[in-house]
């Protein structure tokens, strides 16, 4: 799990996309991202998940609705972002000991197409008689400056507590 | 009125497209058989009914009076819902309304009162409930493998806008916008999933195909639940390409996760029309034989009506709702938060 989710071989790939226009201008953002491990979904997943969307939608002024369970560990939003994309994003903490995506994704809608990005690919699935396992391989993209998400990640805890629209930027 | 063993005679009130999956399912069916069909245009319903070796009429009232009619599926655009339901009850006919049940939580109530005032079936055409897979994921979330659900993510996009700017689809004063044309389907998927009623929706809408439009062709619609669970409805008509549809099922648990992405059946093809997913074994199909054989044992009295009238008016509630939210931009609030 300490591998960067931006700088996943296929989101590099799905982003030069969005910025070259491949599938016309960008409509909506969706990302899911579920692992297994400690608690607090948004403080662990929530900086990668607004990374991933920065890196996506650009820098952007979002209204945006949050909900999140009691105890923290799913949390959701959508957003509806100054230059009206539609950003959703669900970030699940499950139970268990070891820190391990389940799943990752990110799909890119545009006006003329759309990416879907398995954020836990390239892996390839080998099976045996003993069972089945992923085994992931490829070149990481260089990693970029990580931004701070504090003012979002703080935007969509109150929007989640409150029940209401919240404006924020990332 | 109705006899077990024998099969229901059904009526089918409007002869467009969705009545012809109806009337497909109709024919490999030996628990129900097509009566009679009825369309505005007589001309078009006596077609059908020469078709389909079944009466045909120019009217509704013609269709609720054929003593052989036990039974109807009204099929018709959405803002003649509440009255053409209020008249089949009111026949003392078992009714399976088409989605959405009515344009208005008010007139859902009001058929749900007069069906339960008459004793008679009420069940909403919820087809994707009658799935091969939206049934193997209420399987696994019965079976308590992911534990307790608490997102659902569910995407249905594709990229067929309805034809013509005077389709009655494309009016929202006609068909109560997106949310309740397509957008029940994705409601009442959510809510059977979660297990709960949503407590709230906000919804963000697009324009997809044209700036004219008057309904939102893309629609996005946040749902919130008592428990703080939470689901993400996404359903489109203006993707492109448009030969091209991308479905998501997504459920995350305490415990774990079902997915259910675009390639599931398992055919991926590359052809001069692109790269798709083909289906395989008339799933499709299916699904309206399943629905159709539920709201059969309903009318007979020997199962419940699926899905419940209360989750139809929920949908509706919902789908009013986040017509709501795209007009104000704000959160609806439904019923009272956790």
């Amino acid at each position: 799990m300490t591998a960067s989710l931006v700088s996943q071989p296929g989101f590099v790939r799905a982003r030069a996309a969005v910025r070259a226009a491949e599938i016309g201008l960008l409509r909506a953002v969706a990302v899911d991202i579920v692992a297994s491990g400690e608690a607090d979904a948004l403080r662990v997943l929530g900086p990668a998940a607004i990374e991933i969307i920065r890196e996506a939608t650009g820098p952007a002024s979002i209204d945006l609705q949050a909900h999140a369970t009691a105890d923290g560990r799913a949390v959701t939003f959508l957003g509806r972002a100054d230059h009206a994309v539609a950003v959703s994003a669900h970030l699940s903490a499950l139970a268990g000991e070891h820190r391990e995506y389940l799943r990752a994704a990110v799909r890119l809608v545009g006006t003329h197409g759309s990416v879907l990005v398995d954020l836990l690919g390239p892996m390839l699935d080998v099976r045996t008689a003993a069972g089945a396992v992923r085994v992931p391989f490829g070149v990481s993209g260089a990693e970029g400056d990580p931004r701070d998400a504090t003012e979002t990640l703080s935007a969509i805890t109150e929007s989640a507590r409150s029940g209401r629209n919240i404006t924020t930027t990332w | 009125m109705t006899e077990q063993g024998t099969p229901l005679g059904i009526g089918i009130v409007g002869v467009g497209g969705i009545a012809l999956s109806h009337m497909a399912a109709l024919r490999s069916m030996t628990s129900a058989r097509l009566i009679a069909v009825c369309d505005v245009d007589a001309a078009r319903a006596a077609e059908v009914a020469h078709v389909e070796r079944c009466a045909g009429y120019g009217s509704a009232e013609e269709l609720f009076a054929d003593p052989a009619v036990e039974a109807v599926i009204v099929c018709t655009p959405n803002m003649t819902h509440e009255q053409l339901g209020m008249q089949a009850l009111a026949a003392g006919l078992h009714l399976l309304m088409e989605k959405p049940l009515a344009m208005t939580p008010a007139g859902a109530r009001s058929l749900a009162a007069k069906a339960a005032e008459q004793g008679r079936a009420l069940a909403v055409g919820h087809s994707h409930r009658f799935t091969d897979q939206s049934a193997a994921i209420r399987a696994v979330i019965d079976s308590g493998e992911i534990g307790t659900p608490r997102f659902v993510r569910i995407a249905m996009n594709g990229g067929w806008i309805w034809p013509g700017w005077q389709s009655w689809v494309l009016n929202p004063t006609l068909s109560g916008g997106h949310s309740l044309h397509n957008g029940v389907h994705l409601v009442d998927l959510a809510s059977w999933w979660i297990g709960e009623p949503a407590t709230s929706v906000y919804s963000v809408g697009q324009h997809a195909t044209s700036e004219a439009l008057e309904i939102s062709d893309y629609l996005v619609m946040e749902l919130g639940f008592a428990s703080g669970a939470s689901a993400v409805c996404e359903i489109s008509r203006g993707e492109r390409p448009r030969g091209a549809s991308y479905l998501e099922l997504t459920v995350v648990g305490t415990e774990g996760v079902i997915s259910r992405e675009w390639d599931a059946e398992g055919v991926m093809a590359w052809t001069d029309a692109g790269l798709t997913a083909w289906g395989v074994d008339g799933a499709a199909e299916r699904t309206f034989v399943n629905e159709l054989e539920a709201f059969v044992a309903a009318s007979r009295g020997t199962a419940e009506v699926v899905p419940p009238v209360s989750a139809a008016i929920h949908a509706v509630e919902i789908a009013a709702a986040s017509e709501d939210s795209l007009r104000t931009a704000q959160t609806i609030d439904i019923g009272v938060r956790a």
